[in-house]
């Protein structure tokens, strides 16, 4: 039987985006890193109140940055959901309250009011500029966020300088010329650590046939115990 | 025993490839990730299949993906998706068998 690694990689990426500022209920988020292209697929009123949807499925959230809630006239409405929310807090909003459409360069959050929504609605403040949002993405999703190569596609193992190693994969696109680079930086004088750290869960029976998350730099977990001291990783499909 | 992996499209196309010959997946989207395995016809070019995941569900599809691929069916042969048998049970989180491009 024949059994190959698949390693796992992914970039440790700003995994933040701040909406646009309005005061009717809408939450917009330009296309641009993390979200290079905003998530394709809409999340109907219906189905956000199904728990359904990429935000209910965990791929990322969205928070108010400061809640208005100082007793003024333009203050933010909250649900029973959120309970006693204080001046200024980071509130994470319910993703029950969310319904989504991909627009032309950005993506269109909109929010149920506390009216249509007892529970998980909020009520944006009358002051546009009160309500700023902060979109953070929790899963990789886009080209270069994450890969998995098959472990027989490594062609080599090369020390760039001190601090950074780089692995090169046959490219997924098996183009000539091109080539799938992943490159780590880590501890200073590290690489050869790094280089053992790969023979050795490639080679370890145990983890034949099996997906090993070598290098997931988007959540910071890192194979073992991380003796090169890895901190960043960056992902370069079908590069030349 | 080599093992095979086997994909087929609700518009009836379909493939059968060496899981040796598998180079890498990426997510596309948040629905949709591209499994890469080597040509075919052994020139330094590759194949495509697009497959179809549950949305946000990006590092759970992968996971199922390549848990099928290393699992050690006594036949060597496994169905990575079948949109046209009825009865089959998608992996888990995957919801189709997108776009085969040989």
């Amino acid at each position: 039987m024949i059994n190959d690694v698949y390693l796992y990689f992914s970039d440790d990426m700003t995994v933040t985006k701040a909406s646009t500022t309005t005061a009717d209920q809408l939450v917009t988020v330009a296309d641009g890193a993390p979200f290079a292209n905003m998530p394709t697929t809409a999340i109907t009123v219906a189905q956000a109140a199904a728990g359904k949807g990429w935000l209910h499925n965990g791929l990322a959230k969205l928070t108010m940055n400061a809640a208005h809630n100082d007793a003024s006239g333009d203050v933010h409405l909250f649900g029973t959901h959120y309970g006693t929310v204080a001046d200024d807090a980071v509130v994470l909003v319910s993703p029950y309250a969310i319904s989504y459409a991909e627009g032309s360069g950005d993506g269109d959050m909109t929010l149920r009011t506390v009216a249509q929504d007892p529970v998980y609605g909020i009520t944006q403040s009358s002051t546009a500029g009160e309500n700023g949002f902060t979109l953070t993405l929790l899963k990789p999703y886009e080209p270069d966020q994450a890969l998995v190569k098959a472990a027989s596609t490594l062609a080599n193992i090369e020390a760039l300088d001190a601090t950074r190693t780089l692995l090169t994969f046959t490219p997924s696109t098996h183009d000539t010329g091109a080539l799938d680079l992943v490159t780590f930086t880590h501890t200073s004088n590290k690489n050869h650590l790094v280089a053992k750290a790969i023979a050795d869960v490639i080679t370890d029976p145990r983890n034949q046939g099996k997906m090993i998350k070598f290098a997931d730099g988007f959540n910071e977990v890192y194979f073992g115990n991380n003796a090169a001291g890895i901190h960043t990783v960056t992902l370069a499909i079908d590069a030349a | 025993m080599i093992k095979f992996a086997y994909f087929e499209t609700a518009s009836n196309d379909a493939t059968m490839v060496p899981v040796a010959n598998y180079l890498g997946t990426e997510p596309t989207n948040d629905v949709t990730c591209t499994m890469h395995w080597k040509k075919m016809d052994n020139t330094l070019d590759g194949m495509n299949i697009v497959m179809n995941f549950t949305t946000g569900m990006t590092t759970e599809a992968l996971d199922s993906l390549h848990s099928a691929m290393a699992s050690n069916p006594k036949d060597g042969f496994i169905v990575m998706g079948d949109d046209n048998l009825t009865g089959f049970t998608n992996l888990e989180h995957i919801t189709s068998v997108g776009a085969i491009t040989l």
